[in-house]
């Protein structure tokens, strides 16, 4: 999918939001890498500073904290993570390069930042992506500052209307900006949603900067 | 989707979860109701279990109807394109299947995103558009494989009307036909009723150089300063 392709905010907020996809091109390839991984390097997945980690299910029969099981099996690779810093992004993708699995690793950020930080670990870009911009009928996005929340999660399971309505209760003192993070978070699938840059831009919106 | 009337107190505590904004007060009773056609069974209203009474309810989903689902809820498998939801893996393991090469570029044009919705006649204008522009489209890519030809542009005449809340085209051309690709995007834009979000996919030299980006700062095309970058940590199936 390209749906991270997309986020929307400014360079300044972007510099605390990183996006970090692992996958191969087949379950069966995958599960061997997995088991692979799983003997050389038990801990790779179980730590470390993500914002927010993989798949939490709406959907009925999915665990609502696969990835807190997985984890302690210590058999599962996350196949979608953020950071909200580039030295933790940095930290994770050096580990991933030494893991060496075979499986493609691509990073949605900022794209000058995201190849500063290959460098440092010696890498460099294989293929990017440009986000040339939003076309056609754009006078119906909504206004900036939710359309920054929302483009967080990348199928766009968080409904304008919604974030907007979430905002206005957490600037009417109905719910705490970090329960309304949480209730966007949990909509967002993939587990690519940025709570860091929610409670910021939620902060915004109540004039509150700083 | 279904809203069982005998269950739902019309507390209208769904109807901002609905990413179609299907769901409304009925006009004659204090009940909840789901307008089938701006509907694209996403399925955030029972999955997010906003309903306090647990008054939606699926119902069984028929083709043409059924790739609402499929191009509106996540990642489930479908037998409608015989693929897995609307996504494609487009530039993210290009390291390992060599999608995209050195002097070709790639696009992927989001259409309904983010936030608006589309239906497939919005789509079919858009394929149709970059058809003319000479692009291939990718095979291996669901809204691809409900195209009549895979060529055109146009879509089977069964699927048209059907709203959704976003696909992915997924093309590609030579580097040089970039610009061709740009304007007729452009072109379509004030043909649509919807919003789409265009993607640029270059693969980059070995010294990490990206060719399209000359292209585009020559063109003064804009791009964001965010984008994708695939690592280079896949190991490829086959040499290319």
């Amino acid at each position: 999918m390209t749906h991270s392709l997309h986020r929307q905010g400014s360079e300044e907020s972007l510099k605390r939001d990183y996006v970090v996809l692992a996958m191969g091109t087949g379950a069966g390839a995958m599960a061997a890498q997995k088991a692979q991984l799983s003997r050389r390097f038990p801990g790779l997945y179980k730590a470390g500073k993500a914002v927010y980690k993989i798949l939490r299910g709406l959907r009925p029969g999915r665990s609502k904290k696969p990835a807190k099981k997985a984890a302690k099996k210590g058999s599962d690779i996350p196949g979608s993570v953020v950071f909200d810093s580039r030295e933790d992004l940095c930290d994770h993708l050096k580990k991933l390069k030494d893991a060496d699995t075979g499986r493609s690793v691509v990073v949605s950020g900022l794209i000058d930042e995201v190849n500063a930080c290959l460098r440092e670990i010696g890498l460099r870009p294989h293929t990017v992506q440009f986000s040339l911009g939003l076309f056609g009928r754009t006078e119906r996005l909504p206004e900036k500052d939710v359309l920054e929340m929302t483009t967080m999660c990348g199928h766009d399971m968080i409904a304008p209307k919604l974030a907007a309505k979430w905002a206005d209760d957490v600037r009417k003192g109905k719910i705490p900006k970090e329960k309304a993070a949480d209730n966007m978070a949990r909509l967002c699938q993939c587990g690519i949603f940025n709570k860091t840059r929610a409670l910021e831009i939620l902060d915004t919106m109540q004039g509150e900067i700083g | 989707m279904r809203i069982n009337e005998e269950k739902c107190i019309g507390c209208n505590l769904c109807i901002p979860y609905c990413c179609g904004g299907a769901i409304a007060e009925a006009e004659d009773r204090d009940k909840c109701v789901i307008d089938e056609d701006k509907c694209v069974e996403c399925y955030v209203c029972k999955w997010s279990g906003c309903c306090p009474k647990d008054a939606f309810e699926e119902t069984p989903l028929e083709w043409p109807r059924s790739v609402r689902h499929t191009f509106s809820a996540v990642k489930a498998a479908f037998s409608d394109t015989r693929m897995d939801g609307r996504g494609t893996k487009e530039m993210k393991t290009n390291d390992i299947t060599g999608r995209f090469r050195l002097g070709e570029v790639g696009f992927t044009v989001d259409v309904g995103r983010p936030g608006t919705g589309t239906s497939f006649a919005d789509v079919e204008k858009i394929a149709m558009a970059v058809a003319d522009a000479g692009v291939s489209f990718v095979e291996d890519n669901p809204t691809t494989r409900l195209m009549e030809d895979g060529k055109s542009g146009k879509f089977q005449a069964d699927v048209r009307g059907e709203r959704i809340l976003s696909c992915i085209l997924e093309f590609k051309t030579k580097e040089e036909h970039l610009m061709k690709v740009v304007n007729a995007l452009r072109a379509v834009a004030g043909d649509v009723d919807t919003v789409f979000s265009v993607g640029c996919i270059s693969r980059c030299r070995e010294d990490g150089t990206i060719p399209v980006k000359a292209l585009l700062d020559e063109a003064g095309v804009f791009y964001r300063p965010n984008g994708k970058v695939n690592i280079g940590l896949g190991r490829p199936l086959s040499p290319y």
